[in-house]
């Protein structure tokens, strides 16, 4: 039996375990699409289940025609994912009680069509894993050394280029002005999201593991030179524009700019990257 | 081969995980007294001044009961207090850690080491950290309170958490802050907060579920 043969033969049966799911995740998925809305860090997590469906409509000629042969090595994954479920729920941690969604997505997957679809099907369901926000303590423990270097550096350039400006952690003030007080609890600004952009345009552009690599690592050093350059433009703004422009500028503007320097960048490199390969 | 049984299976998995959740409802423990009876006077220590977080910190912390009060005593050093209280329900928050949070509103980490204290028959593990803001710095010594248990360590918080919730059906946990502004030496504010730690540390116990 093909995959697209066993879809078609036990539709109902796959229906049936929508309301199953719904049942077990109804306390726990719509928060997370809350978190989505409301902590920007997140708000890529809207993108991330169509980005996962892409994906799969990139490998449904392959899929559908891969024979299904259903691996008892799922039940152990979806046991594991229900022990994970129960266990975060009891202890309310989010990351896990979300995570296991995914863990039992896969463990059906391999259960029901075993491991040559599961294969095929592993970058549309892990790519999901993205949709979650990092637990806080760890997101914290990372992103926050990370965005008091952004300020050190950012500080220390300005220096650099005659404007007047001191720093305490990532409180920066200026002469007539004071920037990122109100934030101060939060991490590096849009890290996850550029994370999980740099996740799927590796996967849509580069063949090999390598490169694949290189570009989902180069997140973190885009991120933090865009967050700069944020900073950076904003003292000069507050030097010459004064406070209100800087501010405006600040929180309004500056977020999207920064995002679209962002794509440009890893863009950029893909491109080079893409470059290298066909010289070889 | 891939039969209904396979499915069957599952069904039956994922409705016994959807009973489980549902015999294990959350358990909200509330605290035994509202922080607002909390002594304005104990020990020779006097309340002399009391404030309250912004609304927007509020709504990022969601604690169940919230107190923020500054003590002093006759000899003038004052010590800052603030007590947390999470419930363990849905709409409460978590324990925020100042070791994430005051580096990131501007203060700078001078030192910190792990003490335990024994305060009564009890030892009450702290962190005693130094935290340095512009001029000023400012010795701290917090901890987070899980029923009987007193802990100085984020991961620790969590897996108490974890293993409250499956032993004991309870989520509920508090964070004790007490602070201290010195200058030169940290000697004398070291000697304050603990002063201040033993005499209050009963009465924070009062107040919080154990």
């Amino acid at each position: 039996m093909t995959f697209s043969e066993a879809l078609h033969k036990f539709r109902f049966h796959l229906l049936l375990v929508l309301p199953v799911l719904i049942g077990l995740y109804y306390s726990v998925v719509p928060d997370m699409v809350v978190q989505w809305s409301s902590d920007e860090n997140y708000s890529h997590g809207f993108l991330v289940p169509l980005i996962s469906a892409f994906f799969f409509y990139q490998r449904w000629e392959q899929l559908r025609d891969t024979h299904v042969a259903p691996s008892n090595f799922g039940l152990v994954v979806i046991v594991a994912g229900l022990c994970q479920l129960l266990l975060a729920w009891l202890g309310t941690e989010y990351f896990n009680m979300r995570l296991s969604l995914v863990v039992l997505l896969c463990g059906m997957t391999l259960f029901w069509f075993g491991t040559q679809v599961f294969k095929i099907m592993a970058l549309p369901l892990l790519f999901l894993v993205l949709m979650i926000p990092i637990p806080y303590i760890i997101y914290d423990a990372a992103a926050f050394p990370l965005k008091l270097f952004v300020t050190e550096v950012s500080v220390s350039t300005l220096k650099l280029l005659g404007v007047l400006v001191w720093n305490e952690g990532n409180i920066i003030m200026f002469p007539n002005t004071v920037l990122e007080v109100a934030d101060a609890c939060s991490g590096l600004r849009s890290i996850m999201s550029l994370m999980a952009l740099a996740v799927a345009f590796a996967f849509l552009t580069q063949e090999s593991h390598i490169k694949k690599a290189i570009i989902i690592a180069s997140a973190i050093p885009i991120a933090v030179l865009t967050n700069a350059m944020r900073v950076i433009g904003t003292g000069f703004l507050a030097q010459y524009w004064g406070a209100q422009v800087a501010e405006g500028f600040f929180h309004d503007f500056a977020g999207f700019a920064v995002f679209a320097v962002a794509m440009v960048l890893l863009l950029g490199l893909g491109g080079l990257l893409s470059f290298i390969g066909k010289r070889e | 081969m891939l039969t209904t049984k396979r499915f069957v299976i599952v069904y039956i998995l994922l409705l016994l995980g959807i009973l489980y959740m549902h015999a294990h409802a959350e358990t909200v423990i509330p605290l035994n007294k509202p922080f607002a009876q909390f002594p304005t006077e104990h020990q020779g220590w006097r309340m002399i001044n009391e404030y309250e977080f912004s609304t927007r910190v509020l709504s990022i912390l969601k604690p169940t009961d919230i107190m923020n009060r500054t003590y002093a005593r006759d000899d003038g050093r004052h010590i800052d207090l603030h007590v947390g209280f999470y419930d363990g329900g849905k709409e409460t928050g978590g324990i925020h850690s100042p070791k994430h949070c005051l580096p990131g509103s501007g203060w700078f980490l001078r030192s910190s080491e792990h003490v335990a204290m024994e305060i009564g028959s009890d030892t009450v593990h702290m962190v005693q950290a130094v935290y340095q803001h512009g001029e000023a710095s400012e010795l701290f010594l917090y901890w987070f309170q899980v029923r009987d248990r007193s802990l100085n360590n984020e991961y620790a918080l969590r897996l108490a958490e974890i293993t409250g919730a499956l032993l004991h059906g309870r989520r509920d946990t508090a964070f004790i802050r007490i602070s201290s502004r010195f200058d030169g030496d940290s000697k004398q504010a070291i000697k304050r907060s603990q002063d201040f730690a033993t005499d209050f540390y009963p009465v924070i116990r009062e107040f919080l579920p154990s």
